[in-house]
């Protein structure tokens, strides 16, 4: 029932949707997907040549629950700002990216299907709720598949080498393979994404679903790391278990940005420094914030980073759970919808 | 007087976290010297765990006293626990040293900006696995 519900929701949102005019500049994602709604190459696709409404209606009959109305994807995509970022795409005779004279892809109907189906495929086979990696997200990348920062993260999840060669080599992606969640995604589980070529990680129609996959992953192993540092905090211990949950998220989201080293460092030191009287969820937040932008990274002189470097990263490490959010604020006020737990 | 007090007691506390620092870089460079010098596999990750020891217990001393004015100390202390944790035993042993260094990576700068941007204490856990990790 609520999965027919859905369906008709998300015909009714592409038949209102005022799709961009694609043009000859910013279409060079739609040679690889077909005209108006049906996909040629969709990863995600069970049957072939189906037009995007009936795959979706295919995909809600597997899924019963769908938790995330297909306007946030769409809100996001469309919120990309026009020249912060750059865009690339593989060069067939190099086999590399290229940027030069890359503009931000149309988004058209076959590109929101695209990267809303593949997200929730990926989130559905790995067990995540598809609202709870949404604001991270749409911070990193605006679900765009072929966008890259400027210290050579790619794709959805700004993946990097890094982290792509820890999740191969630690088989990360193994528990999941025989899951029937993710059968659909069965191919990238046989041959893992190249973690020096990353091509692999933008080219469609393999990404989205797979830079998602490894991004879900990723997020996962910190979370995992998160949800221990939280459980012997004694200041967090009572904690109603939803502000558990949000301590938790953001502990992740710092990490899935600066690294579990750093953060988990800094929370020890907070941690002790704070005592152990319990903390509100509210108060936790606002000083871990401060905390970090003050102290992230602190050292004695002969570890110390260099002071500019430093300042750098502690901005960017304290602002970005408030980034998620400030951001995830404005995508839901154009989507009209909730698109976060 | 009271004033010549506090700035005596000022002054022991600092020369107090300056030996602190200093205990703690000697320690390393022991370590670091005596994994060199070791003849077997063994015998370096033997040094090694007897550093994750020392850090450990100078952690838990450290956080017994004022922890807020020892905080650099504290953060490097830890910082050198949650790295070096990373070069697990079972993992060097069986020579999967590639393994352990990208995890190693991951935890310390998953952006992979490079080396410029990895905290100190992950470049000296880095630097001891190579000083572990056989040569090819």
């Amino acid at each position: 029932m609520t999965g027919m519900l859905v369906t008709l929701l998300f015909i009714l949102a592409a038949a209102q949707a005022d799709y961009q005019q694609c043009n000859a500049k910013n279409d060079y994602l739609e040679a690889r997907l077909s005209p108006r709604g049906a996909f040629v190459f969709c990863a995600v696709c069970n049957v072939p040549n189906s037009t995007a409404t009936e795959h979706f209606d295919d995909f809600s009959r597997i899924h019963r629950e769908l938790t995330l109305p297909p306007a946030c994807v769409l809100a996001s995509l469309e919120s990309t700002p026009d020249h912060v970022y750059k865009f690339g795409v593989c060069d067939d005779g190099t086999g590399k990216i290229r940027t030069k004279n890359v503009e931000k892809p149309c988004i058209s109907e076959s590109y929101h299907f695209l990267a809303y189906l593949s997200y929730l495929e990926a989130m559905t086979c790995l067990g995540i709720d598809p609202r709870e990696m949404f604001g991270l997200l749409n911070l990193e990348s605006n679900f765009q598949t072929n966008i890259g920062s400027f210290s050579g993260a790619w794709g959805v999840g700004q993946l990097t080498g890094v982290a792509v060669a820890t999740t191969n080599q630690f088989k990360r992606l193994a528990p999941y393979a025989q899951r029937k969640e993710c059968e659909p995604l069965k191919r990238y589980f046989e041959a893992p994404m190249s973690d020096k070529n990353a091509c692999e990680w933008i080219g469609v129609p393999e990404n989205p679903a797979r830079n998602f996959l490894y991004a879900g992953i990723t997020y996962l192993t910190f979370k995992k790391l998160a949800a221990v540092e939280v459980a012997k905090a004694l200041p967090l211990a009572k904690l109603k278990p939803a502000e558990r949950e949000r301590a938790i998220f953001d502990i992740t989201a710092y990490m899935y940005n600066g690294g579990d080293g750093g953060v988990r460092q800094a929370l020890r030191v907070f941690l002790e420094e704070k005592g152990p009287a319990p903390l509100s969820y509210s108060v936790f937040k606002a000083e871990f914030r401060d905390y970090l932008r003050e102290y992230f990274g602190s050292s004695i002189p002969y570890y110390a980073a260099r002071p500019d470097a430093l300042a750098g990263k502690r901005r960017e490490v304290s602002m970005y759970v408030g980034g998620i959010e400030s951001r995830l604020a404005k995508v839901e006020k154009a989507a009209g919808v909730k698109c976060s737990r | 007087m009271l004033t010549l007090i506090l700035a005596l007691l000022q002054l022991t506390c600092a020369l107090a976290h300056q030996s602190g620092e200093a205990d703690l870089l000697a320690k390393v460079q022991h370590t670091k010297a005596a994994i060199l010098t070791s003849r077997t596999q063994q015998a370096k990750l033997d040094r090694l765990a007897e550093l994750k020891h020392y850090l450990a217990t100078d952690a838990e001393r450290l956080s017994e006293r004022n922890p807020a004015a020892q905080r650099r100390l504290r953060f490097t202390v830890e910082g050198l626990r949650l790295y070096l944790d990373y070069l697990d035993p079972d993992e060097l042993a069986a020579a999967r040293c590639a393994r352990v260094r990208s995890q190693l990576l991951f935890s310390a700068d998953p952006r992979g900006i490079g080396p410029e941007s990895l905290p100190g204490e992950a470049r000296e856990a880095l630097e001891i696995l190579s000083l572990i990790c056989p040569k090819k």
